[in-house]
């Protein structure tokens, strides 16, 4: 028996053309539609421990180009064999470095230390993927408004500390730099775009 | 007022028809398959794929029979061809020094290790056309004889032993590489941006910049360390396994030039370098390219900028002819309303100088 | 980047050695099935009986591998220019050894044979044949190929000698 046989990583895309552009559109729509959650109808492969939509989203967006940061929880062998084996994107070698950032919302990191881009080229600032615990909170804490919603949506915290959501409120004020977050539970989705301008309380 | 209009689509599809009746020319004349470009015309395949940018000798020679033997057509044609296919991996830096050549020869030294090859070359034949040819004359028989060095030393390697020429610095391993293919051309470009966009760069353009160094825009003084052609192994780093496989063998052409530079009081007299490298056997834009990296080095050794050549700017932005062709060609397009305008322009100038004069013409009438 | 050991480096545990060792044999495997003609490769399959069933990780792709090369042969890294190259990934149903495929062109089909080939090479029963059908015949035929345009090359080679000048 050699030693050097691998074992095969967790499986990917079932159907990596038709998939990978499903899972695309689902993107898209939803940081069109800031808020409005999105459901992906269809399965894929995935190393364990994480949601299968930000799976979708990893197979999608990573490639040879964008370097992925995987966060606290999330670096384990099985993850890093799996992201390079069907996307070859390399990790980062540190937060700042990431183009996109795979990350657990109990073991968030500060936004800070996430590239937000320059003035130059704000399309540098980091893409987010951020598996929460769930999208439909009774409570509504904070209020969405911008592009893509329609007067203004009342959100929950979505598992995440408030404290971090008021990071991101801050970041308003550097647009167009800035970070593109997705929120996902299971096979749902939210968009969270950097021109989405949050408020609390009574606001 | 903005006029939007639509039309001449039947003219187009006609046009397109015509091109390609053309393109196929006198029918009782036997098709040309691309396997026979790919073989006969084989230097023409090895310039579309530097220039084009793609290593791929059937592609190349596809894209020559569609452009009816126009090179940089072809290039355009292989360069949008390249935009459809996703990048699998990035292999690690070939390895000249392990070619196995075909061709090896150095202007310094007449003696050196592994002796002069001259290979496959143009050179010392007379430039008279060849009439056994026209009449499908068979080629000579060719000679076999011996066995090559099992290494062959790079030429300037030998230079470096003595510290007479300055060294290559590899860059640490983690170091960014730029690429043009992923991030706009900015300036000032580094070294590894400089070589990529004249690795890609329109080979008239380059001898042309080259040529002009050794007439005196800009010094350089230079000598042919080196030129090699041949096969290097291509290894790859496969994501999939985690370590590198030697997956291929591509022909290659490198010129390695050495320029003479004067010392300055903390830094004794040492030769300088220039480097060129091109798929394929294209010795010509390998030198040429080796001249104008070493004249686009001019700020970093220190030296006036004075020539062309020596403007990176001026050098690196005008080196693609994909680019270079799209902007003069596209000339060609409509630009009806822009014209209407100018010409609406030149008329009012016109009539508001003839209105400026008239009084004088009529005093004058008034005078006689 | 994964560090490449050398084979039978000293000082190396049992086990490193023996991971080197493989990784070496997988490497001229791999080079070897990637230079292998698709006729070779078609032939050799088909005389294969019964065939393994087998399903793709990685359906066979084309794309592009960037080229790099180096200042002066040896200084700075840049990138030259890219080339094509198509990949697959597969996995016996039997044993679920993995094969990869990686060859220079656009071929898929030859993509794939060098994957299957690289899979059925690390099953013991299949070893031997991809030997002696495949890679030794293919490493001959390349070494041959190498020695016959070394011979046409170096008859190339300039003799020089000194013409010797009257001295009266």
């Amino acid at each position: 028996m050699t030693t050097l046989q691998m074992t095969t990583p967790a499986a990917g895309f079932h159907d990596p053309v038709q998939q990978s552009q499903r899972a695309f559109r689902i993107l898209l729509d939803t940081m069109a539609r800031p808020g409005r959650v999105m459901d992906q109808d269809f399965d894929c492969g995935h190393p364990g421990g994480i949601a299968p939509v930000l799976a979708a989203g990893l197979l999608t967006l990573a490639d040879l180009d964008t370097p992925v940061w995987l966060g606290e929880g999330l670096d384990t062998p099985a993850m890093r064999d799996w992201l390079r084996f069907h996307t070859g994107a390399p990790l980062a070698t540190g937060p700042g470095q990431a183009a996109l950032v795979l990350l657990d919302a109990a073991r968030m990191p500060a936004l800070d230390v996430f590239s937000l881009g320059s003035d130059e080229a704000p399309e540098r600032g980091a893409t987010l993927l951020v598996q929460v615990p769930s999208l439909h909170a009774a409570a509504a804490a904070m209020t969405w408004r911008g592009p893509g919603i329609k007067e203004s949506v009342a959100m929950p915290l979505c598992g995440l500390d408030e404290a971090l959501w008021r990071q991101r409120a801050q970041l308003s004020a550097v647009f167009p730099r800035g970070l593109d977050i997705y929120l996902g539970c299971g096979r749902q989705v939210i968009g969270l775009p950097r021109s989405t301008v949050i408020t609390f309380g009574e606001a | 007022m903005y006029v939007a209009v639509k039309g001449g689509e039947a003219a187009i599809g006609n046009a397109h028809a015509l091109l390609a009746e053309d393109r196929r020319g006198d029918t009782a004349v036997p098709e040309l398959s691309v396997d026979q470009i790919r073989e006969q015309f084989s230097l023409a395949v090895d310039r579309v794929m530097t220039e084009g940018s793609v290593y791929d000798p059937e592609l190349a020679a596809l894209a020559l029979k569609q452009a009816r033997g126009d090179q940089v057509e072809a290039i355009f044609l292989l360069r949008a061809y390249r935009t459809t296919l996703p990048r699998l991996a990035v292999s690690l830096p070939i390895d000249t020094a392990k070619m196995q050549v075909s061709r090896r020869i150095s202007s310094c030294f007449k003696d050196l290790p592994g002796g002069q090859l001259l290979g496959p070359t143009f050179d010392y034949t007379h430039r008279l056309l060849d009439f056994t040819l026209l009449a499908g004359g068979a080629p000579p028989r060719t000679e076999a004889r011996g066995e090559l060095a099992p290494d062959l030393p790079q030429v300037v390697d030998l230079l470096n032993a003595e510290g007479l020429i300055e060294p290559e610095i590899p860059d640490a391993d983690d170091a960014p590489v730029g690429d043009l293919t992923r991030e706009p051309l900015m300036f000032p470009a580094g070294r590894e941006v400089r070589l990529q966009n004249l690795a890609r760069a329109d080979e008239g353009y380059l001898l042309a910049l080259g040529y002009s160094t050794q007439r005196g825009y800009a010094k350089s003084h230079p000598f042919v360390g080196e030129i090699r052609s041949g096969d290097v192994a291509v290894e790859v780093e496969i994501p999939e396994l985690g370590f590198a496989v030697d997956i291929a063998d591509i022909t290659v052409t490198e010129c390695q030039m050495i320029n003479q530079f004067t010392g300055s009081k903390s830094e004794k007299p040492k030769f300088t370098r220039g480097y060129g490298l091109a798929f394929g056997y294209a010795e010509r834009k390998a030198m040429a390219m080796s001249l104008v990296d070493r004249s686009l080095r001019a700020q970093e050794l220190g030296e006036d900028i004075t020539a062309p050549s020596q403007d990176a700017e001026f050098v690196l932005y005008h080196a693609d002819n994909v680019e270079a062709s799209g902007f003069v060609q596209h000339l060609k397009l409509p630009h009806h309303v822009d014209f209407q305008s100018e010409l609406t322009l030149v008329r009012t100038m016109r009539a508001e100088i003839e209105a400026a004069s008239a009084p004088v013409a009529e005093f004058e009438e008034a005078a006689q | 980047m994964t560090p490449k050991p050398t084979p039978g480096q000293t000082g190396a545990s049992p086990a490193a050695a023996s991971l080197a060792a493989d990784q070496a044999a997988r490497q001229r495997r791999l080079s070897l099935l990637a230079r292998a003609e698709r006729e070779t490769l078609e032939a050799a399959w088909n005389r294969l009986e019964p065939k393994p069933a087998f399903r793709r990780l990685k359906q066979p792709e084309t794309g592009l591998v960037m080229v790099r090369a180096r200042a002066g042969g040896n200084g700075q890294r840049f990138n030259m220019g890219e080339m094509t190259v198509t990949r697959c990934v597969l996995a016996l149903d039997e044993g679920g050894e993995m094969g990869v495929g990686y060859v220079a062109g656009r071929d898929r089909r030859r993509a794939e044979l060098a994957a299957l080939f690289d899979a059925l090479a690390q099953q013991p029963r299949h070893a031997a044949m991809v030997e002696a059908e495949l890679l030794a015949p293919t490493q001959e035929s390349a070494a041959a190929a190498r020695q016959a345009r070394a011979a046409k090359v170096a008859a190339t080679k300039v003799d020089f000698f000194t013409l010797v000048r009257g001295e009266d």
